[in-house]
């Protein structure tokens, strides 16, 4: 597993409607919905986390092996990643 | 000195502020100094936006030949009037300029009515023609409290999320037929208003407290969305000025306390009033308050 550091872009604002996590990004007018999985990491990535650190952070609040959320995870950055929310930071 | 309150603060004015509740006697501890001022404060480093241009410390509207409205840091309007000053301020002061300050302090300024029934309020939104105010005056008229017109204003309520509709101007922007028509007890000219509108009140109409939200209707005739990333942005497309919001402080909180909206209250749809008649008025209040009776 890679050890790049991601973390949030701050053009996005966020908050719970219903049972979605709802995202405006402020400088394209732009939405997105985030499920429950998705917003810990969005959380998580308040601070620049490793992929490695966020599969711990998960592994730890959900009943799932390291292998299937590190594909999880890798796939979820991915996402996010092409959606402009979050980035590279080292 | 004049002293009047509107949308949760006090206002205090050398000029009459004509469509705000007055207040009697001394305005002790004002939330908001509107001063004349015969000369504009030179301000630098601001971002031009529609008809003004917002600056760190505030920001600064002009209405066409009339008046220079000088927003400082939330607590201070000066108001530099121009060749075309009527000797009093203007309708655009009690609106976009009332809205920027509120926005200014971090409040969220929608176009919208409500009113207040039961103690729960009913926000009315719709594109302009919908009829909001006019439907929102025949609710009054037939006993609820008047809480706002045109411009409704936000904020959470105190320690909490709940969001809550502060009280704002006394009366409803009409067409005076349609004042007569609902029985208004009050009539008073906008000058300047190019449809010939008029200020009409409704005796002890104005509730006298915030009240949460408890229901949104839409007057349209498409069906109100479902999904909560639609819910929000629909909601979103109702900010009064939302140019100038998305300059100012606070854009964060804003958004929260929408999201607190679309996450709190039932989006619900009316059909738009069409032509003014008391028969489609009586319809549509008949349907709305059968809508209401349905959310919990």
């Amino acid at each position: 597993m890679n050890e790049t550091k991601w973390q949030r872009k701050d053009n996005w604002v966020g908050s719970q409607v219903d049972d979605a996590f709802v995202m405006l990004d402020f400088e394209a007018g732009k939405y997105v919905s985030l499920n429950t999985t998705a917003t810990r990491v969005w959380e998580a990535l308040e601070q620049p986390c490793s992929e490695a650190e966020l599969v711990g952070k998960l592994t730890g609040a959900y009943a799932v092996s390291p292998a299937q959320c590190s594909a999880a995870v890798t796939r979820l950055l991915t996402d996010l990643h092409g959606k402009g929310l979050v980035r590279q930071v080292a | 000195m004049y002293c009047a309150t509107a949308f949760g603060l006090t206002w205090q004015s050398d000029q009459p502020l004509q469509h705000f509740q007055s207040i009697a006697g001394p305005c002790a501890d004002a939330d908001v100094d509107v001063r004349l001022v015969s000369v504009l404060a030179e301000r630098d480093g601001g971002l031009p936006i529609n008809r003004g241009t917002v600056y760190p410390d505030g920001a600064r509207f002009t209405w066409d030949d009339i008046a220079v409205f000088d927003l400082h840091g939330g607590q201070t309007i000066d108001v530099f009037p121009l060749a075309g000053w009527t000797g009093e301020l203007p309708w655009p002061f009690f609106s976009t300029v009332a809205a920027l300050q509120l926005a200014w302090r971090g409040a969220l300024p929608l176009h919208a009515s409500a009113v207040a029934m039961a103690g729960k309020a009913i926000l009315l939104c719709g594109e302009s023609g919908a009829g909001k105010s006019t439907v929102c005056s025949a609710l009054v008229a037939q006993g609820a409290q008047l809480l706002s017109d045109d411009l409704t204003v936000l904020r959470a309520a105190a320690g909490g999320h709940q969001p809550m509709i502060l009280p704002g101007r006394p009366g409803v922007r009409l067409l005076p037929q349609i004042a007569a028509a609902l029985g208004a007890a009050n009539v008073q000219p906008i000058p300047g208003d190019h449809r010939g509108k008029v200020m009409a009140r409704w005796p002890a109409a104005l509730a006298d407290s915030p009240v949460p939200v408890a229901a949104i209707i839409l007057l349209q005739d498409a069906p109100a969305p479902t999904a909560p990333v639609h819910r929000l942005a629909c909601l979103r497309q109702q900010r009064f000025r939302p140019r100038w919001l998305d300059l100012l402080p606070f854009a964060k909180q804003r958004f929260e306390l929408l999201a607190a909206l679309a996450h709190t209250a039932p989006l619900l749809t009316l059909a738009p009033l069409g032509p003014f008649s008391q028969a489609a008025v009586t319809q549509r209040t008949a349907e709305l308050r059968a809508l209401v009776a349905t959310i919990a």
